[in-house]
This record gives structure tokens, C-alpha cells and sequence, in this order.
């Protein structure tokens, strides 16, 4: 009857474990859905982009003015951004190309083929013909960051998808990842490189460099969250395609013209 | 006997301990699980700070307006009136500071991005008037003929007859007496050997009856067309090679030390160059 | 240059972005791992079945595993754009990336082994520390494996038979907690590849199961050959110490070492056989679904298989390195040559299923109308050249002969010392 603790100091003990236990387990939150959805933040932007075909004409500025604008050397064989050039000939022949990402634009009819040279192609032969101008589509379940084992790139909360050079390992997951293409590694920093629709441009109320440079409109960028945007407008609106759309990555690129054959 | 079988659990949990340890320090503290949760939300905030304060390179037509408005007002009616002034003269980075001179680039590939004709049904491509680059004047700069900031007919520096009362003969009217150049250039390849005599020395015409000779051109901003360097990247556009023309020897002509007819670093001048205290 | 440029010719309409930028030495990684499986797999039937025929091979087979650890880890630190960066995975894992499991996986992988080979050679541990302990005179080496050993024992020093029981038994918990982790270890490796929605070829969901089966039947073959090649140096051994002194007795005898041998590796072989017929199963029906369902991109997919790598897949792959070791290994009076040949030939082929899958899954471009080749390169000219080339691939396939030179040192692997 000694050993029993009386019923005070039980009281007693029993408040020190409940108090003691409680200061860690206050560390965690139970949320509910209710919360999680007033946490979201609301921002005021999401960013989209639109790409009207019909009005690209293949000059290249744009390529030319996102390497100049985001550092990735003129010569190397790679661009944040690039447009193809698709031929597709009356006895059904697809033919397309992309000459350096047609940094230089397109200033020969022949197309090439790389490995399997210059195709000439007589003007009366083409059904239809027409450029595609292709950036990252920043997408809104992007394969690229869920296959990041490290965490060095992510999505912003304004929808640009970023790359932190200071923590990617350089292993190319993200790269292979990619449905479309966007990404590559940088031959200078050595590690995953994109569009970042000139977020260094775009976060101080310019536009991206290749939409500016664009001398007839083909490339628009705007902000979903605004009724008064006139992308938004026109996303909403007038009828628009994304690419790859099966893979469920939800794209924010849309484009205005996009042909069956475009890959 | 204590219980042997556990000790390379203490040890394994010793080396996590040093991990963790390690981990405390190594990984940056800003480092977490953001806006759109762990899938899509890993990451270092400070990394978005980065990507905001890169510099902005191309500044916009509307930065150019105040010191060039007379372009302005002259391109104004003319197609060409849509496209930006960097979109041809390279970005404008802190121009008139640095740098002070923008590149005029007159290269015939810097034209035919929209003037080669691609006869393109369904593309806005096929609405822009375009030649044949095999064809039109091979070998001189658009600029020759055509002003660039008002492109149409009525501007043309030479009309068709005029044209034809000039006579640019084309280089292989000057290779008869002039082979020795042809010979320079050929042991050198060299990018000028694509470019028309008569660029840099006026029309032939009837060359050496009328006029008997030439002019030769050495003023710095014959070659400074082409060859301003832009200073973030190494070399302008079209991968030509350039120098900055405020730094590298101002005031001098480019031909005290650079033979127009070679290729420029292998047959500097050197008595030249080390006489301006050049290496 | 592009890392990836310099070894990819593209042909056709080929994204401007679009390289082989997993080349030699991604083939090799889940090669390497896929060795380090099986033998762990090979060890465990003995520990934890206890099908006591493959006494012989199983201490092998786990010191074989432990050398090839490391060396799995040597193709990631070459192929990286940034390898002194690779611990990232280990600091902030990104476990949606199946690639962030290796950090977790790998780590558990190596306790566990390490804390496997303890138990089974602590007993070694303390009789070397002990009699090293009594030499009054050192050498330096002597000194050093005095230290070695002494500190392996991590302080217990009991090698009486109620501690020797429990050495057992904690083996036979870790062999049966490493086939799991083992398994895990290369499936991840398939689900890295399996999971690339963005892949035509590689996006399936059976790259996990052909992975593992593959990689539990490179193991077996590794451990097979290896197995055979020590047997032969033992017999070799035998035969010149006989040859110096024919009147002394030898502990063993040339016939008593080829027929014990004889009997592990009919006994190995038969699962082999097992998990390569599986393997080869998986693989054609994935083939067979493919062709069958014929989506968008088999047009581009079955020029890829049954034109350019005709050869390498149904050639190498399939017929020199599944079906021809399938025959020989059936073939009844099984020898020990007709088994080099059959196991190596295995080898090669579960080496061509990888760089199949990962160079394969490369040659066609996302376009799905252009196709990428790859010239492996060769001569080491530069540090890139090197670290993805033949050069490099062939370093990673040595380190882990080289370390179990030093590791046999510590953890004799045959001989009479083998005390069990």
C-alpha cells in the first residue's frame, strides 16, 4: 500500500506527462480540408501563353532574342524556345524541321533532314506549310519536377516552373521526363536548363523576350487570374489546343492553328 | 555476455546521426516543401530571388524613341514599322552607356529570316514579299539597295536603271587583274571572302577605264558594321566575331593592323600593334 | 557542346533539345545493381533456405555483393553534370522521384549486407585479432590488420556457441529482410525507366518485374562464374603444391573440389533456368502487347526494334543471350565448360537488355518521325570522352573485382579457412 501512489500525485504526474506530451504534439496541425483550401495561396497570377501559327512566319527573332536575353550561348546547339517548320506535300509526305532551333530563322527552302541531308521540295508539291513556334508549356502537373530526386526544380507559385542552378545534380531526369522537348542541360552551368518565360522580365510588368521581339504577334503571354487579360480572353473564348494533352501534364502554352500532324 | 547481435544497429544508427549532423548544415535554411505541397513544392526559396534579378537585356522600341525618334517618325508608315529596333541591332543593355554603339548589322541572313521566299499555303510567310537567295545580287548586303527602316520600292537607293547604269560587276569581273586578292583570301578561309569586292569599294562601273580607281574605304565604321561586339556575349549575332569599339583602340582605323583581305588575328600588323602598346 | 552532343547523330525531324543524354554508363547502372541483387538473392537460398548445396558459394556470393556495392555507385558519380553534388539525394529527397529512392534504398542495402557479412565472419574477426594480439613482434602490416580486425569486432570478442547461434540466427533475419530490400533495390531501377510517361518505349508498367527477373539472373550468372573461376584457382593451387610435395597430405583433393563444384553449379543453374525463362516470358510479352495495341508510336517503335537494332535485340539480346543459354543449360550432362559459356553468354545478354532499354528508348525522337544514334565513344580524349565512354564503362566493371581482391583479404572467401 505504500508502493501505490496516492490519487494526488497520480493528478500531479499524470498533468506533467499529458503537458510534456502536448508541446511536441502542438508542432503538428490537423487540417482540414476547409484550411488547406484558405492556405492555398490566391495569387494574383497565373501565367499562360498563347501561340497563334497562323501569324508565325519563321523570321527566328524570337530564338535569337531569348539566347541573347537568358545567357545560353549563341552558338551551342540548344534553345529555351525554337520553332519547327512543318511541309506537308499533296502525295501525303510529312516533312519538318527545326535548322538550329531556327535561331537563324528559315532562309532555305530545303528541309533538313540532318543525317539524311537537305530535302528540296518543289512549291507546287506542298498542301500546307507552316511554323510552330514551341517553349516550355509550364505545366500544371509537370512530369519534369515530379521526377526531380533532389528538389531543384519546382513550380513557382505563379506557374512558372524554375530550376535552381545552385542544387541540381545534373542527372537529366527531368530532361528525359519532358514530353515536349523544352528542356537540356546548360554547356556552361552543367545543369538543367529551360524557358522560364523570362521570369527575371515578367516578374517586373515586361513581357518575355521572345514575345516582344515576335514582329507580328504569334507569341502573347498573359495572366489567367485576370477577366481583363486578353489571353485569357482568347483562351477562354476562341477555340485553342494544347499539345500532348493525353499525358496529363496540363499545359499552359495554347495554341491557335495547331495541326494534326504537329508532333 | 551483453547482447553482441545489436551492435551494428548502433552502428548504423551512429552513421544516420552523423548524417543528419551534417545534413543540419549542408542543406540551405530556406529549403522546404512551398506553395503546391511536396510533389510540386520542393525547393530553395532563395532560388526565386535568383531567377528575378537576372538583367534585362533587350529593352523595347519604346526605350529607343526619345534619342531616335527621327527613325521613328521616317519608319512609321512602312512595314517594318513592327519589328523591334533590338530585333536587328542586338539588345540595348544600358545603350547609350554601355554600350554606346549598338551593331548595324548588314549581313544578307539577317533580310532573308522573312525575305527568302518560302511560298507557304495557310502561313503568314507566304504574304511577305521575298527573293530567291541564290538568285538576288549574291553577295552584297541587303543595305546596299534596300533601307532597312523604309523597306518599300520608292526608297530604294538605286532604281532598276540606275542599277543598271552602276554596274556592280560582281567579283569575278575584278579576279582578272585583281587575282593576287583572290589568292590572300583563298590560303585564308576566311568570312570576307564571301563578300562582294564592291561592298567596301563602290561600284565597278568600267573599272579601270571609268573610274580608275576605286575608293578604299578604311574608316572605323565600315568595319565596325559588322564587327561591334556586344559585352555579354562572346560574339554578336551570326557568330561574327567583334570588338568593342569604345576599348579597342579608339580613334585608330582598323586597317593600321588588320589586312581586310585576311583573316584578321594571324596577320595583325605587329610592328603596328606594338607600337601602340599592344602585345 | 551540349553534354550529350558529341555521341548522337540525329537523323530526320529530331527535337533541337533532344540528345542522348543517358548513354554508357546509365546501361551500366542498373547492370551493376542488378549483379549486386542477384548474388545477394544467390547468398540468401542458402542462409535462409537452407538448401545446403549452395554452402559453397553463399559466403562467396555476399563478399561478391559487398564489392559490387560501391561499384554500383560508380557509373552515377560519372554520368552526373555536377557529382560533388550527388549527396543532394540523400539530404533532400524528393521521394516522388524514383530515383530519390536510391538514396533510402541503397543505404538500407549496404547495412544490411555489412551487418550480414559481420555475423558471418565475426568469428574470423576475433581469431585473427586474437592471434595477432599475441605475436609480440609486428610488422606493419601485421600491425594493420591487427587494427583492422580488432576493430571489426566491434568489442565482442565471445565466439563460444550460444554467441555463435545468435550470429545465426541474426543472419538468417537479415539474408530474409535483404531479398525484399534486394528486390527493391533493382526494381526502383526499372520503375526509374518503367514511369517516363514521356518514353514510348520505356513507359510500361512490367520494366520493374524484366528489370528484377534480369537482374536476379545476372546475379546468379555472375556468382556462377565467379564461382567456377575461384574452383579453378583452388584446383590450380592444389595441383602445384602436390607437384613441390607429393608425400604431403593435402587437405583437399582435385577430385573432391571438381565434384563438389560439379554439384553446386547443376544445383545454381537449375535457378537460373527458373528466373531466365521468366525473364525471357516478360519480355515478349511486352513485345507482343506493344505490336498488338500498336499506339501512335509503334510505327516509330517497331522501325527502332525489328530495323535499326535488329540485331542488338533479337540477335544478341534475345538469341545469343537468353535462348542459346537457355539450350545449353538444358542440354542434361551438364559440364563446367558448357556452363562458362552458357552463363557468360547470360551476362551479355541481361548487359544488352539494359543498354537496349536505355539506349533504345533513346534512338527514336519524341516527335516520333526522327531517330537518334549513338556513337559510343571510344578513344579517351577529354574527361567527357572518358567518363561516358568504353573507358569509363570498363573501370566500373573492374573496381569491384578490384576491391574484392582487398575485401578476400579481410573476408576469406575460400580455402580451409572458410571455418563453417
Amino acid at each position: 500500500m505504500t508502493d501505490a501512489m496516492s490519487r494526488r500525485d497520480f493528478l500531479k504526474k499524470s498533468t506533467v506527462v499529458v503537458a510534456g506530451v502536448l508541446v511536441p504534439v502542438a508542432a503538428f496541425e490537423i487540417l482540414s480540408p476547409a484550411r488547406v483550401q484558405a492556405l492555398k495561396t490566391d495569387d494574383a497570377v497565373r501565367w499562360a501563353f498563347l501561340v497563334d501559327t497562323y501569324k508565325c512566319v519563321g523570321c527566328g527573332f524570337c530564338v535569337k532574342a531569348c539566347k541573347l536575353e537568358n545567357e545560353v550561348p549563341y552558338d551551342a546547339n540548344a534553345s529555351r524556345t525554337w520553332v519547327e517548320r512543318y511541309v506537308l506535300t499533296k502525295d501525303g509526305g510529312f516533312h519538318a524541321d527545326s535548322p538550329k532551333a531556327a535561331r537563324d530563322g528559315f532562309t532555305d527552302s530545303r528541309v533538313d533532314l540532318n543525317e539524311s541531308g537537305q530535302l528540296s521540295i518543289k512549291p507546287e508539291e506542298i498542301d500546307k506549310a507552316f511554323f510552330v513556334p514551341k517553349l516550355c508549356n509550364q505545366c500544371d502537373k509537370p512530369p519534369c519536377v515530379q521526377v526531380c530526386p533532389v528538389g531543384a526544380t519546382f513550380k513557382a507559385p505563379d506557374g512558372v516552373v524554375l530550376v535552381d542552378r545552385t542544387w541540381c545534380i545534373g542527372c537529366g531526369y527531368c530532361i528525359m521526363a519532358c514530353p515536349y522537348g523544352a528542356r537540356f542541360f546548360h554547356p556552361v552551368y552543367h545543369t538543367a536548363e529551360k524557358c522560364t518565360f523570362c521570369y527575371h522580365r515578367i516578374t517586373k510588368g515586361l513581357s518575355p523576350a521572345c514575345v516582344q521581339a515576335c514582329p507580328f504577334g504569334a507569341r502573347q503571354i498573359g495572366n489567367l487570374n485576370d477577366p481583363n487579360d486578353p489571353v485569357a480572353e482568347a483562351i477562354t473564348n476562341e477555340r485553342v489546343g494544347v499539345l500532348r494533352k493525353e499525358y496529363g501534364t496540363r499545359p499552359q502554352v495554347f495554341y491557335i492553328g495547331l495541326d494534326r500532324e504537329v508532333r | 555476455m551483453k547482447n553482441h547481435v545489436l551492435r551494428p544497429l548502433w552502428v548504423v544508427l551512429g552513421l544516420v546521426a552523423v548524417l543528419l549532423v551534417f545534413r543540419y548544415f549542408y542543406v540551405p535554411g530556406d529549403f522546404g516543401i512551398h506553395e503546391r505541397g511536396f510533389t510540386y513544392g520542393l525547393y530553395r526559396t532563395g532560388t526565386i530571388e535568383d531567377w528575378k534579378s537576372v538583367t534585362v537585356k533587350y529593352q523595347g522600341r519604346d526605350s529607343c524613341k526619345p534619342c531616335h525618334q527621327d527613325v521613328f517618325d521616317g519608319m512609321a508608315k512602312y512595314p517594318h514599322m513592327v519589328i523591334q529596333c533590338e530585333n536587328c541591332h542586338g539588345p540595348a543593355l544600358r545603350h547609350p552607356t554601355d554600350p554606346p554603339k549598338l551593331a548595324i548589322d548588314k549581313t544578307r541572313a539577317l533580310c532573308l529570316r522573312c525575305h527568302a521566299k518560302l511560298q507557304y499555303p495557310t502561313s503568314g510567310r507566304a504574304g511577305i514579299t521575298g527573293i530567291d537567295p541564290q538568285a538576288h545580287n549574291t553577295g552584297f548586303g541587303c543595305p546596299k539597295c534596300h533601307d532597312p527602316h523604309r523597306p518599300t520600292v520608292q526608297f530604294l537607293r538605286y532604281s532598276v536603271d540606275d542599277w543598271k547604269k552602276i554596274t556592280y560587276r560582281g567579283r569575278e569581273y575584278c579576279r582578272s587583274c585583281h587575282q593576287n586578292r583572290f589568292d590572300e583570301e583563298g590560303s585564308y578561309p576566311h568570312p570576307h571572302a564571301t563578300i562582294q569586292c564592291e561592298n567596301c569599294h563602290g561600284p565597278a562601273m568600267k573599272h579601270p577605264t571609268d573610274p580608275p580607281r576605286l575608293p578604299i574605304d578604311t574608316k572605323r565604321e565600315l568595319c565596325l558594321a559588322c564587327h561591334t561586339r556586344l559585352p555579354y556575349s562572346s560574339t554578336a549575332y551570326a557568330g561574327v566575331k567583334g570588338v568593342d569599339p569604345a576599348g579597342h583602340n579608339p580613334g585608330v582605323e582598323c586597317v593600321n593592323c588588320h589586312n581586310p583581305h585576311r583573316s584578321a588575328l594571324q596577320l595583325l600588323n605587329w610592328t603596328t600593334v606594338r607600337s601602340f602598346g599592344g602585345s | 557542346m551540349i553534354p550529350g552532343e558529341l555521341w548522337t547523330l540525329k537523323d530526320l525531324f529530331v527535337l533541337p533539345n533532344e540528345y542522348i543524354y543517358w548513354s554508357i554508363q546509365i546501361v551500366m547502372y542498373p547492370f551493376m545493381t542488378g549483379l549486386v541483387a542477384g548474388s545477394f538473392v544467390l547468398s540468401s537460398l542458402y542462409h535462409v533456405f537452407g538448401i545446403k548445396q549452395l554452402k559453397g558459394i553463399a559466403s562467396f556470393a555476399l563478399v561478391l555483393c559487398f564489392a559490387l556495392l560501391p561499384a554500383a555507385m560508380l557509373p552515377l558519380l560519372m554520368h552526373l553534370q555536377n557529382p560533388l553534388r550527388g549527396i543532394n539525394v540523400m539530404m533532400t529527397p524528393h521521394f516522388t522521384s524514383a530515383i530519390a529512392a536510391f538514396g533510402v534504398v541503397f543505404s538500407t542495402y549496404f547495412a544490411i549486407v555489412a551487418s550480414e557479412l559481420w555475423f558471418l565472419y565475426r568469428g574470423h574477426f576475433v581469431e585473427q585479432s586474437v592471434s595477432l594480439k599475441k605475436r609480440p613482434h609486428k610488422t606493419l602490416i601485421e600491425w594493420l590488420f591487427y587494427l583492422i580486425f580488432t576493430a571489426l569486432t566491434l568489442g565482442s570478442f565471445d565466439i563460444t556457441e550460444p554467441a555463435r547461434h545468435k550470429d545465426e540466427k541474426a543472419i538468417r533475419v537479415l539474408a530474409t529482410a535483404g531479398i525484399p530490400v534486394a528486390l527493391f533495390l533493382h526494381g526502383y531501377a526499372g520503375f526509374i525507366f518503367g514511369s517516363v510517361k514521356a518514353n514510348a518505349l520505356w513507359m510500361t508498367p512490367l520494366m520493374p518485374v524484366i528489370f528484377i527477373m534480369s537482374a536476379v539472373v545476372s546475379g546468379i550468372a555472375l556468382c556462377m562464374l565467379a564461382y567456377i573461376v575461384t574452383m579453378e584457382i583452388r584446383k590450380l593451387l592444389v595441383f602445384l603444391a602436390r607437384r613441390e610435395q607429393p608425400q604431403t597430405h593435402v587437405v583437399e583433393r582435385r577430385e573432391e573440389i571438381k565434384s563438389v563444384e560439379i554439384s553446386v553449379i547443376k544445383m545454381t543453374s537449375r535457378y537460373l533456368l527458373f528466373f531466365l525463362v521468366f525473364a525471357i516470358s516478360l519480355e515478349l510479352l511486352d513485345l507482343i502487347f506493344r505490336g498488338y495495341t500498336g499506339i501512335a508510336s509503334w510505327d516509330v517503335l517497331s522501325t527502332v526494334l525489328f530495323g535499326k537494332d535488329f540485331v542488338k535485340v533479337f540477335v544478341l539480346q534475345y538469341g545469343l543471350g537468353m535462348f542459346v543459354p537457355l539450350i545449353l543449360l538444358l542440354i542434361p550432362g551438364l559440364t563446367i565448360r558448357r556452363t562458362i559459356v552458357g552463363v557468360t553468354l547470360v551476362l551479355f545478354g541481361v548487359f544488352m537488355m539494359r543498354w537496349n532499354v536505355v539506349i533504345g528508348g533513346q534512338a527514336f525522337s519524341l516527335t516520333l518521325a526522327g531517330y537518334m544514334e549513338y556513337v559510343l565513344p571510344v578513344i579517351p580524349h577529354s574527361v567527357e570522352t572518358f567518363r561516358e565512354g568504353v573507358a569509363g564503362a570498363l573501370t566500373v566493371l573492374a573496381f569491384p573485382f578490384v576491391l574484392f581482391y582487398f575485401y578476400a583479404k579481410i573476408f576469406p572467401v575460400f580455402g580451409s579457412s572458410e571455418s563453417r
